[in-house]
């Protein structure tokens, strides 16, 4: 079983790996670190803080783009293709096909990731950062929420084609980062139903800013360890959700 | 017990949400036994790659079952024992041959020696020793067909059921590919394919199933179909002129090069017919039946039932008889490949 | 068999779906413990902000002002401070320069809420320096010179700035006249607020000023009958009772009303004119002060002060408060302190 599902997950990590896409946005990080690192001397003394905050907004940008672009094409693209029939085929259960096609793209994810967090704390440490481990906490918690945005992307890749998929994604993405404040909006607001509307996507869809704590570690406010523990359960929570959704979907897929 | 079998299986198709067109294929009742190599004919959009599907566990029936080997069909069990070629088969772009076959060893969950030994013997048997190392996204039609092929048979399956398995291929291709099925046969395995290339059928067939507009028109052995389709007999003649023929009462003789040809309607007739020509001093050189080809028989049942039937709507939006005449006429131009669906 | 399946999938969807509910709270109510500088980090330095908004300083200054209103809403229900005003109203004002709203609403907390008419004062003149043409901002800064820092000539200067700008409305040149003749400073103030209160379309300065105007015209009362009880006393020789002496007395023609509901008194010794709802405003304000102090003084040395002077001396309060028309009390037992109205007292 584990084979099976680790063997999809590899072929899925080739595919992604050897995608043009990939090295495109790969060059493209390699560029913006180098930059935080020459705009630096121009930022009065703040290069630091600088450097930290385009780092770490790059690596979570970048990263989400993987996330959902890849992601989002992967399943519809073996459909499409009909790739898909051969796999299908042989003895292996839809669920496996799900699990491995997400592991294979967290592992791409995760790569892009790990690389660009080595050349931020190479470049912070230049610059005069030290050695921050609240960075790598930072870096943890966004990993955690590409973990939970590769489920959604896979999900989506299952119910709708890529760009529909990527579109909802990346809606999915800003509602989840402005959730709060659309609740304490909507709560000033004098229609009931705009109150609950706005507390019902509040409870419902991910509040991704619990996985965002750069601004904090920016400014060096410590993160205890049982805030990042729960965070990154909400977070692998959420990813389980969405991955069940999608076996569902994709057990009652036939393919014309 | 047969390998395969479809117990009134159907599958209702809508075209649209709000189901504007009906297309329902089956019932299908059809056993696949041990050993055999069985033929599924029919024009294009009749169903044969619906009911190939339906097989894999790719279509789900909307009633009736699929067995293999007496397991249900898209259990993991009966799907370690079967190997399938899609139509028109497309594979990850991204690996070369040698890897896209060992991940599908890996799906069978081979041993890694042992899937890389039986990829590269795979590669070999097809024919594409040389291209071994070659990224998919370069190879050729035929390429990809020899490939689809190789990886049908990654988990040395007992039952093969390839879709359109000589498409793509040119002469050579496709006597390679007949050798191999045949050499399938000879090992024992069961081999369930479809096609409309009905010279390559009837050269290695057992038993053909012929099918249109989702319903299964006739199931029988190819011999069968044959002989029920003698239509007479040519006696080859030598030191006897067409004329002499012809005053003896054989009206429709006449010469071929140097012999003499004379038609008899029936089996029964040759010997009276043998004797009066030998006493008129011909020598008999040889006694053909005249069959009409598979492809005879084919373009009456199905052209010829199409009367019969409701025109339906096939996946092309077209109905069975329009795409049947078509494809009749395809058949006979022998034009490879299918139109989009 | 499929269906089994299916069922156990979605019971397994329900529970994660309950796992997270739960994992969520946990983490809403850590997020929202008041730690300033978390606050900070929502509002970060307009300087860095200009580096990296690329052109958006605009779209994030309005990002900012929601942000910004939240502040100010969370805090206005809550503990009545609000430290980081200045110092967001000052980055959102840097973004977009010309975000008018941001000077406006900006000049009336920092004066009104946070008392930091300084603040208040170098907002509105960037404002002015930015949107010159604009009367609003000069209008305000003569509105907070002439209210909060009583600088009649400062406030003119303004007002008939104000009057000079494109399209002024006829009000400034009206309280330009108001701020020279020097007429009251009460009938300006309230005057001021009323203009204040029918341009506005924020409702919270509508409420500020809505309630400004209702303190004055209870001032303004209480002076009134302030006067009276001289007469008075002038005439008859001693103190009235109570207020409805002075109408039989023929001095008032009715007994006024309070805006906030309450009545007026007259106190039984300094024969001063209260209002109840003020001094029950009072009371309830000291007694919440009270409160605080007496809860700071606990968590440092794990008791209940032995009397408010002590609260005095641990330097918690800086006088021992006294409320005209209630008797302040301290239990040292339980820590309660309570300022209760006098003529509560007498009814019971």
């Amino acid at each position: 079983m584990t084979g099976r599902v680790m063997g999809i997950a590899r072929n899925t990590f080739k595919e992604a790996v050897r995608d043009r896409l990939f090295a495109v946005i790969g060059v493209f990080a390699v560029f913006v670190l180098v930059s935080s690192f020459v705009i630096g001397p121009l930022s009065l003394g703040e290069q630091v803080r600088i450097t930290q905050d385009i780092g770490l907004a790059s690596i979570s940008v970048l990263c989400f783009m993987i996330a959902i672009l890849v992601g989002t094409s992967i399943v519809h693209r073996e459909i499409d293709r009909r790739t898909i029939y051969t796999v299908i085929s042989k003895p292996v259960e839809r669920w496996e096909f799900i699990v491995g096609k997400f592991l294979g793209l967290v592992a791409t994810v995760s790569l892009l990731l790990g690389a660009m967090t080595i050349m931020l704390t190479v470049v912070d440490y230049l610059v005069g950062g030290g050695f921050p481990t609240q960075i790598l906490v930072a870096v943890l918690l966004i990993w955690m929420e590409l973990i939970l945005l590769t489920a959604l992307s896979v999900l989506m890749s299952t119910i709708a084609s890529p760009i529909l998929g990527a579109i909802f994604s990346l809606l999915f993405y800003v509602i989840g980062h402005t959730s709060a404040d659309i609740k304490d909006l909507a709560a000033r607001s004098a229609s009931a139903s705009v109150r609950i509307a706005a507390d019902v996507v509040y409870r419902t869809l991910p509040n991704l800013e619990y996985l965002n704590v750069r601004n904090k570690v920016i400014h060096g406010v410590h993160v205890d360890t049982t805030y990042v523990a729960f965070a990154s359960s909400y977070a692998l929570l959420y990813a389980f959700v969405f991955l069940v959704i999608a076996v569902m979907v994709f057990r009652r897929k036939e393919f014309r | 017990m047969s390998v395969l079998r479809f117990e009134a299986v159907s599958k209702v198709f809508r075209s649209s949400l709000r189901g504007k067109y009906l297309y329902t294929l089956g019932p299908i009742d059809l056993g696949i036994e041990p050993g055999e190599i069985f033929g599924y004919l029919g024009p294009n959009g009749a169903g044969k790659t619906t009911t190939l599907k339906l097989g894999m566990g790719l279509l789900r029936p909307s009633s009736g079952k699929v067995l293999i080997f007496d397991r249900p069909h898209d259990s993991l069990s009966a799907k370690r024992r079967v190997g399938f070629l899609p139509e028109q088969p497309y594979f990850y772009q991204h690996l070369t041959a040698v890897e896209l076959l060992e991940f599908y060893g890996d799906m069978f969950g081979l041993e890694r020696h042992e899937n890389r030994r039986r990829a590269l013997d795979l590669i070999d048997k097809v024919g594409l020793r040389k291209f071994g190392n070659t990224m998919i996204s370069k190879f050729s039609k035929g390429m990809l067909q020899r490939i689809g092929l190789a990886q049908a048979l990654v988990n040395e399956p007992d039952l093969v059921v390839l879709d359109e398995p000589m498409s793509g291929l040119d002469p050579i291709g496709r006597r390679e590919i007949r050798d191999l099925i045949l050499d399938l046969k000879a090992r024992g395995k069961t081999v369930f394919l479809s096609s409309h290339i009905l010279q390559d059928v009837e050269m290695i067939c057992d038993r053909v199933g012929i099918i249109s507009a989702g319903k299964i028109l006739e199931i029988a052995s190819v011999a069968d179909l044959l002989d029920r389709s003698v239509e007479s007999i040519e006696i080859h003649l030598e030191g006897i002129a067409a004329s002499e023929a012809r005053d003896l009462g054989f009206t429709g003789a006449s010469a071929l090069g140097d012999k003499t040809v004379v038609t008899v309607a029936h089996q029964a007739e040759i010997n009276l017919a043998i004797m009066r020509l030998v006493a008129a001093g011909a020598r008999v050189a040889a006694v053909l039946p005249l069959r009409g080809t598979l492809e005879d028989y084919f373009m009456r049942q199905v052209v010829g039932g199409e009367a019969l039937q409701r025109g339906v709507p096939g996946s092309d939006g077209r109905t069975a008889g329009a795409s049947a005449a078509t494809g009749a006429s395809e058949l006979v131009s022998n034009a490879a490949g299918k139109q989009g669906r | 068999m499929r269906s089994l399946v299916t069922v156990m999938m979605v019971l397994v969807l329900i529970s994660a779906a309950a796992a997270i509910t739960k994992v969520a709270a946990t983490l809403d109510h850590r997020r929202y413990e008041g730690d300033v500088v978390e606050e900070l980090t929502y509002f970060p330095s307009g300087r860095f902000l200009e580096l990296a908004d690329l052109g958006f300083g605009a779209l994030i200054a309005d990002g900012m002002w929601l942000r910004g209103i939240q502040y100010y809403g969370a805090h206005h229900k809550s503990d009545k401070a609000y430290p980081l005003a200045e110092h967001i109203f000052s980055t959102i004002t840097d973004l977009d320069p010309e975000f008018i709203s941001a000077y406006r609403f900006g000049g009336i907390v920092l004066s009104e809420d946070v008392g930091a008419t300084g603040a208040a004062i170098d907002l509105l003149k960037k404002g002015i320096r930015s949107n010159p043409g604009r009367w609003e901002l000069p209008f305000d800064l003569g509105f907070i010179y002439f209210v909060d820092c009583n600088d009649c000539a400062k406030a003119a200067r303004y007002f008939s700035l104000a009057s000079r700008m494109d399209n002024p409305p006829e009000i400034t040149k009206r309280f330009t006249a108001f701020a020279f003749r020097k007429a009251g400073k009460t009938e300006v103030a309230r005057a001021l607020w009323q203009q204040l209160y029918d341009s506005t379309g924020n409702r919270v300065i509508k409420d500020a000023a809505a309630a400004a105007i209702k303190n004055i015209d209870l001032d303004t009362t209480v002076q009134q009958l302030s006067a009276l009880v001289e007469r008075f006393r002038q005439n008859s020789g001693r103190y009235p009772a109570e207020i409805s002496d002075l109408v039989r007395a023929g001095l008032a023609r009715r007994i006024p009303e309070d805006p906030f509901g309450g009545s007026y008194l007259i106190d039984g010794e300094t024969h001063h004119v209260l209002s109840t709802s003020r001094v029950e405003d009072e009371a309830a304000k000291t007694v919440e002060s009270l409160t605080k102090a007496i809860e700071r003084f606990n968590r440092q040395n794990g008791r209940f002060p032995a009397s408010l002077e002590e609260l005095k001396s641990a330097g918690l309060i800086e006088t021992v408060p006294e409320v005209e028309g209630a008797r302040l009390a301290y239990e040292r037992s339980t820590g309660k302190a309570t300022c209760n109205p006098v003529w509560r007292e007498v009814v019971r």
